[in-house]
Parts: C-alpha cells; structure tokens; sequence
C-alpha cells in the first residue's frame, strides 16, 4: 500500500462517526486540561485509558492523541493570557505571549498560536506518514536481541536525557522496572512479589500509577501553593484576527519550528518541551525581530507554538515504527493498544494497517478540529480559567479516584493512587524525573520478554544480545548518550583549565 | 508565604538510602522464586536484573547526594499551605478509608464539603449546596451513565 493509498484507507476509518467523536471528545477534553491546571495531558490520557478499552483500538488512541494536542494548546492559552503556562512546551510562549498580550494583541496571538499549531502538525504528518514505514521496514530485521537492546536502551537513553543529574533518571527508571515485575510472570505463571494477596497477581495497574504520580502529585502542589489567581482579560472574536505585518513575520518561525519540532520529535525525552526551548532560540538567534523578542515579539510565540506541536505529532514514528514510547503519554498509547492485542512496531503495518493508517489519518482531523474548537469557542475557554479552585480541585479528586477505581474496581487500586501521588510529590520535590518511572513500568514486560526469547534461542549465550551489528549500534549509541555529559564535564576541566593558564601566561 | 528550606543532599541520601532498602528486601524476595538455566530463564532472572539496577540507583543516588553543594536547599511549604496540603492529604486518606461503607455519594459529599471549607471561605450553606451538585453530577455520570461499580456502602448508594 502506498502512502497516499493508506492515508485515504486511514481517512476512511478515521471519518466514521465513532471515529470522529472520539476525536472531538479527546481534543475537547484535551484542551480543557491543558487551560486548567492540575491534571496535565499524561494524567488525563491515564483517566480516558479505561474508556478506552471499551473501543477498538483505533478509536482509543485517536481519543488519546486528541487528547495530546488539545492540551498541548490549552497550555498555551492560560500562559499567553495569565502568564501561567499550563504544560512545561508552554514555558516559553509566555514570555512574548504574555508580553503581547498586555499590549492587547491576546486573540490574534491565540489565532497565530492555533494556525501554528496546525501547519506544524499537519506537516510533521506527512513527516510521519513517509517516515514510520521506512523505519518499520528496518524494523524487520530486528530480532529479539536487537528489540531488547532497543526497549532497554531506549529506556536508559531516556532517563538520562530528561535531564538533571544521573540519578534523576536512573532511580525512577528503576522503581518503574520494579513495579513492572509485580503480578503473575507471563512464561511460567508464577506470582512475583504479590505476598499472598491474589489481587497483585494482575499487577499494578497503570491508570493508578499515571494519575498518582502525575495527576495527585500536581493537585498537591497546586493546593500547597494556592494563591488568587489573576482574572483573564475577555477575548472577542473579532479580535482573533491578526494584521498582515503579524502574519507575513509568522511565517518563517512557522516553517523553522516545525522541522525542528519534528526533529525533537524523534528524541527520547520531553520533546515537546525541548523542540519549544530550541525553537525560541533559534528564532533569537536567525529572526530579523531578534531584538524584539522577549518584549512581546510575534516570532517568540509563532516557532515554540509549531514545534512542540509538531514534536507531539512525530513522537509518534518510534512508537508506531519501532514499538518504543519516547515519553510518558505515548508509553500509555502503547499500553492502550497492547491491551486490544496490537503490538506496535515494525510489524504494526502489515499485521494491523487499519489501525496505523486510522492513527495517521486521525491526526490530521484532529489537527484541523483543533483549529474549528480553539479559535471560534476562545471565550469558552477563557471562561473555564473564572472557575474557582475550590470548585474544580475536589472535581478532579474525586474524578481520580473514580478513574482509578473503575478499572478493576478496587479500592487496592486507590490505594496504590494515593500512595504513588505521596512519591512522585517527594520526588519531584527533589527533582527526579517522573517519566522513566512510567516508561518503564509499560516497557519492563516488553525487555524481559526480549531477554528471555534471546536467552532461549542463543541456548543462553549471552554473547546474542551484542553480537549483531545492529544491537551493537544501539548500545554504542545509547553509551555515548549516557556519557556524553561525563565527556563534556571532563573536556571542559582539562580544556578549560588550560585555556585559563594559557591566557594567565599570555597575560603575563 | 515563605518556604521551610531543607537541604537538597540530605533528601538525596534519604532517597537513596530508603532505595536501598527496597532493593535489598526485593532481591531477597526475588531469591525465592525459580531461576532456572540461563538457556531456559527462570521467574527469577528479570527481577534480580531489577533489583540489582535499583541498589546501583541508589548507591548512585548517595553518591551524588554527598557530592551535592551543602548550600542547595528544597523548598517546603509552611504555615497556612502546609496546613492545607496536611488537611488535603487527611481528607484523601478519609475518604478512600471510609468509602467501603460510606459508599461512593455520601464519600463524595462529604468530602467534597471538607475540602471546600479547607480551599475556600464560602458558607457551609454554599458548600452543601456545591458538593451536593459536583457529587451528584458524577453519580449520574458514572454510576448511572457508565455503570461504574463505585462502593455503595452501608445505605446503599
């Protein structure tokens, strides 16, 4: 099947009606977590996962991706219009957003942001689209060697570059391995770690796991740090259009943002965020406006905005082609479809087509439904950021707990909820990163699945899992990825030492 | 209001050293259970791999606290935001450890009620008023629309 074969095959499953609402339901919700702050987009795609089940697989995740981007965007409109980011991507939209925003030029900021948002994801699609089945075609040659050097080192990969120190990724890397060990053993159906109680045997389930360490952990920061927030100014829809001089210098950050977001994309690691940091860089750098952003420059806003939505979009070619979650939201997708029997990766294509296409496809519409919610229905989420906290904390409490419950229907479940909500509040408070931890609680059945089909075809050799050139590739990169700071730092003692007795002597 | 501040190298050895812990209580229950051959891996292989790469994390996650700067400090919250999150974190425990015989509405309302008087300054008049709409909305929604099986407790809803 050709791209553009499977893209018409994709919009014909993606434009039934169940299909469409999904999309609708996700990106409506999506950007309603994203303008209100608390639940964040992983917690929420956590909450929608029992919903899920109920579909098909294709419905399910084009919710989830929906979801993704609509909160993407209604992060951006709480930090343009109150200077408070709702999503980490939205950061630096606040600086010139906010700026813009004071100088009145809010709605046509907003509509600048949604048409960003647009070409970036519709052009990172088409990235996607010729992208993943390249990658799915490498993919074939991979055997269970070369898959478990892909899940674990992606894993590893993935815990040192969210960033900070070593540890920071590494421990909850491993908490999330850990836990993936708990329940019945899928070979010989052995309970590990359940300690006599026959509810574990299923495991910890991952909607308690997400919206504790996501979800409960934010609510209480949010409540810790309870303060009156500022009321957000009313944007008409007259004035959601912006003047020609803010389109025509829109344009080029909207090209540079989305092939450097579609880069980032491909990244492990908050890509999303990161693609939005470099973009505003790199407008600071090559914009012809350069001087004026940070002072309410359209340019400042335009390229993050395109990038991290275009980011969101391409995180999809190493799940879909290779089967591997490059963040915490995308490793729930792939619990999602592994739930329907649908294994991501290099077979995805051929063994499941309705299901990649539909996804593909799925993106595009709801891309352009991003567009139809945001722009003309503003004022509705304008109106959403008047409720009080007193009114939607306990809402969001409540719909934790019911999310958390309703899966298995468990009290163990909430449980589990409030006490991986008292970690992951610990944990961040020290700085370690929440997503390898969740990451590898999906990935850690996968790896010991690899490890144990390597182990049993090689005779247990453990020669097999270097041998071939391939995983051998993986793990040089994935080693020079995690020493590549340790280099940096030692580079720059010995360099940099020298440096400073050299211009000491020439001082001299 | 202003943060307590605590320093960041004695919770990274904290961290590290209760990691530790689990590491070597999982590894010794990871002990009990069948290794088998390397050609024909046990129950046991993946969860020692596990527990070794959490007592590595840990050493690790103390190493690096001794070597953090003495000055680095975590913020915590005091007065009145400690307060509230410690009444947050009592209702959420309240809540969930009474909701097998309160059941899920009477749960919801009441603590729909004591954490809109820990949040707001609103009569006790509004809050009912409040909790009984936000606790009756979810009922309808997932206990009568989506059929949620949620506790029904001793009277029955």
């Amino acid at each position: 099947m050709s791209a553009i074969d499977g893209l018409l095959y994709g919009l014909g499953i993606a434009l039934s009606y169940q299909n469409l609402l999904a999309a609708f339901l996700g990106a409506l919700a999506g950007t309603a977590i994203g303008v209100l702050p608390g639940l964040g987009p992983t917690a929420g795609i956590a909450l929608i996962l029992p919903i899920s089940y109920a579909f098909g697989p294709e419905t399910g995740i084009i919710m989830m991706a929906s979801m993704l981007y609509g909160a993407m965007y209604g992060g951006s409109t709480t930090g343009i219009l109150l200077n408070m980011p709702g999503e980490s991507s939205s950061v630096v939209t606040c600086i010139d957003g906010y700026q813009l925003t004071k100088k009145g030029r809010a709605g046509a900021v907003l509509c600048i942001v949604a048409a960003g948002s647009f070409i970036g994801g519709t052009v990172s699609i088409v990235g996607v689209t010729l992208f993943a089945p390249t990658l799915a075609q490498i993919g074939i040659l991979f055997g269970p060697a070369e898959l478990f050097a892909l899940t674990a080192g992606g894993l590893l990969m993935l815990s040192r570059i969210t960033g900070g120190t070593l540890a920071a990724g590494i421990l909850p890397m491993s908490i999330g391995l850990m836990i993936s060990t708990i329940g019945q053993e899928a070979v010989t159906g052995v309970n590990r770690f359940t300690f006599g109680f026959n509810y574990l045997s299923q495991g910890i389930d991952l909607v308690a796991l997400v919206v504790g360490l996501y979800g409960l952990a934010e609510m209480m920061n949010v409540v810790e740090s309870l303060r009156a927030q500022p009321e957000p100014i009313r944007v008409r829809l007259r004035e959601m259009l912006p003047n020609r001089e803010e389109w025509r210098r829109s344009w080029a950050p909207f090209g540079r943002g989305t092939v450097l977001g579609f880069v980032f994309g491909l990244l492990p690691g908050p890509s999303s965020t990161l693609g939005s940091f470099a973009s505003y860089r790199l407008e600071k750098e090559v914009s012809r406006y350069k001087h004026e952003i940070g002072k309410g420059a359209i340019e400042g806003v335009a390229g993050p905005e395109t990038a991290n939505n275009a980011a969101a979009t391409s995180l999809m070619v190493p799940l879909l082609g290779l089967g591997i979650p490059f963040n915490s939201a995308m490793a729930l997708m792939l619990a999602a479809l592994m739930v329907h029997g649908v294994q991501p990766g290099p077979l995805l294509m051929t063994m499941h087509p309705e299901v990649f296409w539909a996804v593909i496809a799925s993106m595009l519409i709801g891309n352009a439904m991003l567009v139809v919610l945001n722009v003309p229905l503003i004022g509705i989420w304008v109106s959403l950021l008047r409720i009080p906290k007193h009114v939607f904390l306990p809402l969001i409490l409540l719909l934790a707990v019911i999310g958390a419950y309703s899966v298995r229907n468990s009290l163990l479940d909430v449980y589990v909820l409030l006490m991986l909500g008292g970690l992951g509040y610990v944990l961040r408070r020290y700085s370690f990163h929440l997503a390898p931890m969740v990451v590898g609680a999906v990935l850690g059945p996968l790896i010991e699945k690899h490890l144990r089909e390597g182990l049993y075809m090689s005779q247990g050799d453990i020669a097999v899992f270097y041998d071939s050139p391939i995983a051998l590739a993986i793990w040089m990169v994935v080693l020079l990825v995690i020493a590549l700071p340790g280099i940096q730092a030692a580079y720059s003692r010995v360099f940099g030492r020298r440096h400073i007795k050299l211009s000491a002597a020439s001082e001299e | 209001m202003a943060d307590s501040q605590s320093q960041r190298w004695k919770g990274y050895m904290g961290i590290g050293g209760v990691g530790l812990i689990f590491a070597a209580a999982y590894l010794q229950q990871s002990l009990q259970l069948p290794l088998g051959r390397l050609s024909q891996p046990g129950a046991a292989v993946f969860p020692l791999i596990v527990g070794t790469i959490m007592a590595l994390a840990s050493l690790l996650t103390v190493w690096e606290g001794w070597r953090l700067a003495r000055h680095e400090m975590v913020e915590w919250p005091i007065g009145e935001d400690r307060r509230r999150l410690l009444w947050l974190i009592a209702i959420m425990v309240g809540y969930v450890a009474t909701l097998p015989w309160a059941g899920q509405v009477i749960g919801s309302i009441l603590f729909c009620m004591l954490l809109m008087r820990i949040l707001s300054r609103l009569s006790w008049l509004r809050i009912a008023a409040y909790s009984l709409v936000l606790s009756g909305a979810l009922y309808w929604v997932f206990i009568i629309l989506l059929k949620v099986p949620m506790p029904r407790g001793v009277l029955g809803f």
